[in-house]
């Protein structure tokens, strides 16, 4: 090719190039359509089936929270406050436990038909249904009946169940566009009405799903926009540089570190909340766990070992300064009756480890704590303190926080090792065998998860893939369900986690997590909601 | 000829059977499926029983396998494990998604990476064909991930200190693309960072093959031959030596041409482009056979496919190649 | 007169130098583009001797072996030779990292109770700092304080060690595939191309996760051997083709006549003929597999902290912007600095080992 070709291909590629970024760079990015707001998120709804076996995901309920709306939604408190309903639903009889609420004469959908007893009855008929893959459906078998044709709804349950506020706050389909259809097929990839400040327009697949303003919302404040758009960036830096390039105004984030960054921007606005997830180290106490842990003095040991207030410092200086550390498992710190277990129980003392092993009769260890140490103590019957260390891949806070604590274990003759897995494989196979030693990693909650602490700690709980089985503890935490009074609730778990639960060290509080949103300095409205209404919950109170 | 394509389509089916039967291997026993339900609070045992019974997840490999291979013949390539999904729709959607990426950057890459090749090969050791060759061995040597990521700050950067967003960051599309034409310009616009990453290396490969190719073909025989029996030094490269250097490249674009359809995962991934390499990660960091075993067969019959055009057209067009 | 015809070897390995680099992560170099081309014309690498003999000035001339020449073209070669020295300092860093780095690659300064005490502002002051004389922190620290240089020191040395490991692998069951394909050719050559043919298919990712599964993770050596078994189909085609052309040259025939086995037919005769691709086809699989395992390391997979890979620091060192350039910029300097070093090594090889190169200068 001769280089008069070679030029004359180059100048045609730069003629094209020219033509189709010239119109489009002249527009100005910053604003898009007024009346339009767009969010970022990072994950992709599969459908917007919610509660689905498939999609019990965050992503899902901030679209559909505000389509499907409820009884009551949660506030940035994490307290319930009405919307569909004249009133908090109120407890009209105890046993057998009755509740009853009102939607509000406002109450409307879309097509504008209102919104009455029959929805809720239909909705609750679509979770007991067993042909419905639906994920859970803890609660709602729980209820005997549902009564009542207008405005005001009747709840019957079989037995006390402490979180009934949950179910009954909870947004009904509309029974007339559920009549008759198969649930495992129905709101694929629409949702025909809606009860809330916004419906669904469109959705285009691996980009963005659109909504529009529900002109007929009017229990609450409708919303300023006309438009809401959701923009689905997976990838976490290019999630942060679009925002900074003006590509969406508002994201709710994890912590990561690339949130620093916006701290020092004055384009955008950073507000943080303690979430109400948190993240900890399990220990496993089964057969296939190492036999270590099945001393309590190696599990008191290594808790002593870990300093937590430094790892929250050294990973959360830049986007959450002063973050304390967490000392319980089932209450969080910004809540009224937290208290400091751990933190009285376990304060971090490396000398004390080291005691502790060696009055134990463990050997092979160094004689004080130090930064070079590489031995390793061998306990009486249990073998070397060498523990496998599972965590999830791709999570850059996790594998920091990781890093020191082994450093700091190392310190005092305790080893960790490494075993990251992507979440597939940690949360699908490894965490339900019990064939892991420790395990860090967060678990999704919801604010009154704390009543199904069984799950968690209580012998064959659910969720007890560490097989810790105290029979005490276990008593204590089968009866908060069970149990409608919020303060004998507090005093169960109280006794269960002070008396057995810190002395046994099934799990170990680590810290709780901070919770983001950033909005650039134009959006004004959005706040931190730790619960799944997430960032939208007060969209009618946002204007730019 | 014919009896030798034959026989190699008659083997590729077979290796299209092994492979199908080793992936579904790999992906099944490397995972559970069910892991986000078994984190999820209040999801009960039974609930978990009730999948795993319907999906016979505790069948074993060759079962599910089998269980499979109906499903995929009878009901294209049937539905997700979670939630019933059909694949097809998707799997058709990120398909012309990735293609349209991946064939542009092909293109660009063929044509400048061949004249870069070509000239460098005419002017070797020249200023043009060590810069050249450092270019191309850097595009060579830097790592994707990092690349896309300084693209997408410089393009920040940029926006910051004019007001002007010169390239979108991410996505495939803007919030308001419009209509017909409008709708493939913004495409177009959004696809223009991510088809200059993956140009880049596919470019440097192309530019070094290129003129490895031209230089062997401008000091072999029949050149020496044709400069000397006086013909213009023109046609002796672009009638002769460059066609002969083609050659080779044709047979080795198709070849690439055969792995394209499996998604560039990086540059779709930094980009979050909607495409077939996002696809499949998606998939199989979910543990889901289903959907990486349909994005399977339509890869590996794409690579074994032009596999086999390579082969042919590298013996068509090289008459001293034989196939017994 | 010398024989030689358009040498195919040439073709193959550029061949393979655009197979592997063209393909993506899915895919780890070597597969979808690589040498599926049979080659039955391709000659040996290496030509007859030059003997060029005179004696018009009475002088007695030594007549050279074929690896003098080659060393002296090679040498000629003035890139190729900065590439070498680069890669022999390279390999010094690596074996001597324990030695050379100031700091271990996992010392965290503020967790250490003696340098706490004396100064209760550590973490503030330790982490993230640029790169600076105090401390000798010349390549900074990283998020948790440690220092840049020893991370990214026993860096270069895993992350030479997987590429090395992985080229030598690869290139041994390559050429051992390939031979075996190439020489005895019908159903044997029919069996391992088609064999070679399911491993192209094969999605890279698909195999690393069940690998990861089964075999642990973040051992450098297990993680060598995986990419290994990706990476070794692209030598096996080229050297196939090169078998199927030598295979019916006069001094094969003249081996068999003499009753040699086939083995050491193989092994004497034809493979030192096919040394100059595999050599310069392993040079380019270094370079690709040091790519490939950075790649890993961004999807999640690969080396296990607090190990230090190449990938993994700039991975993890862009997640904080620009303001910690000095995190991504280093690795990504030696990843680029290797990679072309090895790739120019590659380059002198083989114009060093092609007797049709007419031009050789520096």
């Amino acid at each position: 090719m001769r280089k008069s070709s070679l030029l004359a291909l180059v100048g045609a590629f730069a003629v094209a190039a020219a033509l189709v970024i010239g119109p489009a760079a002249s527009a100005k990015p910053t604003k898009v359509m007024a009346g339009t707001v767009v969010i970022i998120h990072d994950q992709e709804p599969p459908t917007l089936r919610g509660a689905w076996e498939d999609n019990n995901l965050l992503a899902t309920s901030l679209v559909t929270n505000n389509i499907w709306y409820g009884c009551e939604i949660y506030n940035s408190n994490a307290q319930f406050v009405p919307r569909l309903c004249t009133s908090k639903p109120k407890i009209v009889k105890r046993s057998p436990l009755t509740i009853r609420f009102t939607y509000k004469a406002s109450a409307v959908w879309s097509d504008g038909s209102p919104v009455t007893a029959k929805d809720f009855r239909a909705t609750w008929k679509v979770f007991i249904n067993p042909h419905n893959n639906v994920v859970s459906r803890t609660g709602w078998e729980d209820i005997r009946s549902v009564k009542g044709t207008g405005k005001t709804v009747t709840v019957v349950w079989k037995k006390p169940f402490a979180d009934w506020e949950s179910y009954v706050a909870s947004g009904p389909y509309q029974a007339k566009a559920i009549a008759g259809k198969d649930m495992n097929q129905t709101f694929e990839n629409s949702i025909p009405v809606s009860s809330g400040p916004w419906k669904f327009q469109s959705w285009q697949k691996g980009v963005q799903i659109t909504l529009v303003k529900n002109t007929r919302f009017h229990v609450y404040r409708p919303m300023k926009f006309t438009r809401v758009v959701f923009r689905y960036i997976l990838d976490t830096n290019a999630r942060f540089q679009a925002l900074k390039a003006g590509e969406g105004q508002a994201i709710q984030s994890q912590p990561q570190l690339q949130i620093a960054d916006f701290l020092k921007d004055r384009k955008f606005v950073v507000i943080r909340k303690p979430d109400i997830a948190f993240e900890h180290v399990d220990l496993q106490f089964g057969p296939q766990g190492h036999p270590a842990l099945k001393k309590a003095f190696v599990r008191r040991a290594l808790t002593t070992g870990i300093n937590r207030q430094q790892i929250a410092d050294a990973l959360y200086r830049t986007i959450a300064p002063g973050l304390p550390s967490l000392n319980s498992l089932i209450y969080k710190p910004f809540e009224a009756q937290y208290q400091n277990f751990w933190g009285r129980a376990y304060p971090f003392n490396q000398a004390r480890v080291i005691n502790i092993l060696k009055a134990n009769g463990c050997t092979g260890g160094p004689a004080r704590a130090s930064a070079s140490n590489n031995d390793i103590f061998s306990c009486p019957g249990v073998g070397k303190l060498s523990f496998r260390f599972f965590t999830t891949t791709g999570n850059q806070l996790r594998a920091l926080a990781f890093e020191i604590m082994q450093r700091q274990l190392k310190s005092v003759g305790i080893n960790l090792e490494a075993r990251f897995q992507t979440g597939g494989v940690l949360f699908g196979t490894t965490l339900p065998s019990s064939d892991w030693d420790l395990i860090m990693f967060t678990y999704g909650q919801t604010p009154t998860s704390k009543i199904t602490s069984k799950d968690l700690y209580a012998c064959g709980g659910d969720q007890n893939y560490g097989l810790y089985c105290n029979r005490n503890a276990t008593a204590l935490l089968n009866k908060v369900p069970l149990t409608l009074s919020a303060a004998q609730r507090t005093n169960l778990l109280h006794q269960a986690e002070s008396k057995y639960i810190v002395k046994d060290v099934p799990s170990i509080p680590l810290y709780s997590r901070p919770a983001f949103t950033i909005r650039s300095a134009s959006l004004h409205g959005p706040l931190v909601n730790p619960t799944t209404e997430g960032m939208p919950w007060n969209i009618s109170d946002w204007t730019s | 000829m014919l009896t030798y394509i034959v026989r190699r389509l008659l083997y590729s089916i077979v290796v299209l059977v092994a492979a199908s039967f080793l992936v579904f291997t790999f992906v099944a026993v490397s995972g559970d499926p069910l892991a986000a339900l078994r984190v999820t609070p209040n999801v009960s045992q039974d609930t978990i029983q009730k999948i795993v019974e319907r999906k016979h997840l505790d069948d074993p490999i060759a079962v599910r396998y089998w269980h499979w291979v109906q499903d995929a013949v009878t009901n294209k390539f049937g539905t997700t494990l979670l939630g019933d999904r059909r694949i097809l729709p998707d799997l058709w959607r990120v398909m012309k998604n990735t293609l349209q990426l991946v064939i542009a950057a092909e293109f660009i890459a063929l044509t400048i990476g061949v004249g870069v090749g070509v000239y460098s090969a005419l002017r070797q050791y020249s200023f043009f064909d060590y810069s050249g060759t450092t270019f191309s061995f850097l595009g060579l040597a830097i790592p994707v991930f990092w690349f896309a990521l300084m693209l997408q700050v410089l393009d920040v950067k940029v926006f910051q200190w004019t007001g002007h967003r010169v390239f979108p960051i991410a996505n495939l599309s803007s919030v308001d693309p419009g209509g017909g034409i409008h709708f493939a310009i913004d495409r177009i616009h959004h696809l223009i960072l991510p088809v200059f990453v993956l140009m880049i290396v596919n470019m440097a490969a192309y530019s070094r093959f290129m003129r490895a190719s031209m230089l062997e073909v401008l000091n072999s025989d029949f050149v020496r031959t044709g400069r000397a029996k006086g013909l213009p030094e023109r046609k002796v490269v672009m009638k002769h030596a460059f066609r002969n250097a083609l050659i080779t490249i044709v047979t080795l674009s198709a070849l690439n041409l055969g792995g394209l359809i499996s998604g560039a995962i990086i540059t779709e991934t930094v980009f979050s482009l909607d495409g077939m390499g996002l696809y499949f990660v998606n998939s199989l960091l979910s543990n889901d056979p289903y959907p990486v075993m349909a994005w399977l067969m339509i890869t590996a019959t794409a690579i074994i496919f032009f596999n086999l055009v390579a082969d042919v057209l590298y013996g068509v067009l090289d008459p001293r190649i034989r196939y017994d | 007169m010398t024989e030689h015809q358009p040498s195919a070897d040439i073709r193959a390995q550029d061949r393979e130098e655009v197979g592997l680099t063209a393909a993506s992560v899915a895919r780890p170099a070597g597969a979808g583009a690589s040498g599926a081309m049979v080659q039955e014309d391709g000659t040996s690498a290496i030509g007859m001797p030059d003997l060029n003999l005179t004696y018009e000035t009475g002088v007695e001339l030594e007549a050279r072996s074929q690896w003098s020449y080659a060393r002296r073209r090679f040498i000629r070669h003035r890139v190729a030779l900065v590439g070498l020295f680069v890669l022999l300092i390279a390999a010094i860093v690596a074996i001597f990292a324990p030695k050379i780095a100031p700091y271990g690659y996992d010392e965290i300064p503020f967790t250490d109770p003696v340098k706490l005490a004396e100064n209760p502002n550590l973490i503030a002051e330790s982490l993230n700092q640029p790169p600076t004389l105090r401390g000798w922190h010349l390549m900074g620290t990283d998020q948790l304080g440690r220092d840049y240089l020893s991370r990214v020191i026993f860096g270069i040395r895993t992350s030479l060690w997987v590429a090395f490991f992985v080229a030598l692998l690869s290139t041994a069951i390559g050429a051992a595939v390939g031979a075996a394909a190439g020489y005895f050719g019908g159903w044997i050559d029919n069996l391992l191309m088609r064999f070679t043919d399911l491993i192209l298919v094969l999605p890279g990712l698909a195999v690393l996760l069940t690998a990861a599964q089964f075999f642990g993770q973040g051992n450098p050596f297990k993680i060598g051997v995986i990419l290994a078994f990706l990476f070794w189909t692209g030598i096996a085609r080229i050297v196939r083709g090169l078998f199927l052309s030598l295979r019916e040259k006069e001094f094969v025939e003249a081996a068999k006549a003499s009753g040699a086995s086939d083995l050491r037919i193989i092994l004497r005769h034809m493979l030192p003929n096919t040394v100059g691709p595999i050599v310069v086809n392993a040079t380019l699989v270094v370079a690709a597999a040091i790519l490939t395992e950075a790649a890993l390391s961004f999807l999640g997979f690969g080396i296990q902290p607090p190990h230090a890979a190449l990938g993994k620091l700039i991975a993890d060192g862009q997640q904080q912007g620009l303001d910690t350039w000095w995190l991504v910029m280093f690795p990504g300097l030696v990843i680029a600095i290797v990679a072309l070093a090895v790739n120019f090594v590659g380059d002198g090889l083989r114009d060093a080992l092609d007797p049709t190169q007419r031009r050789i200068r520096a």
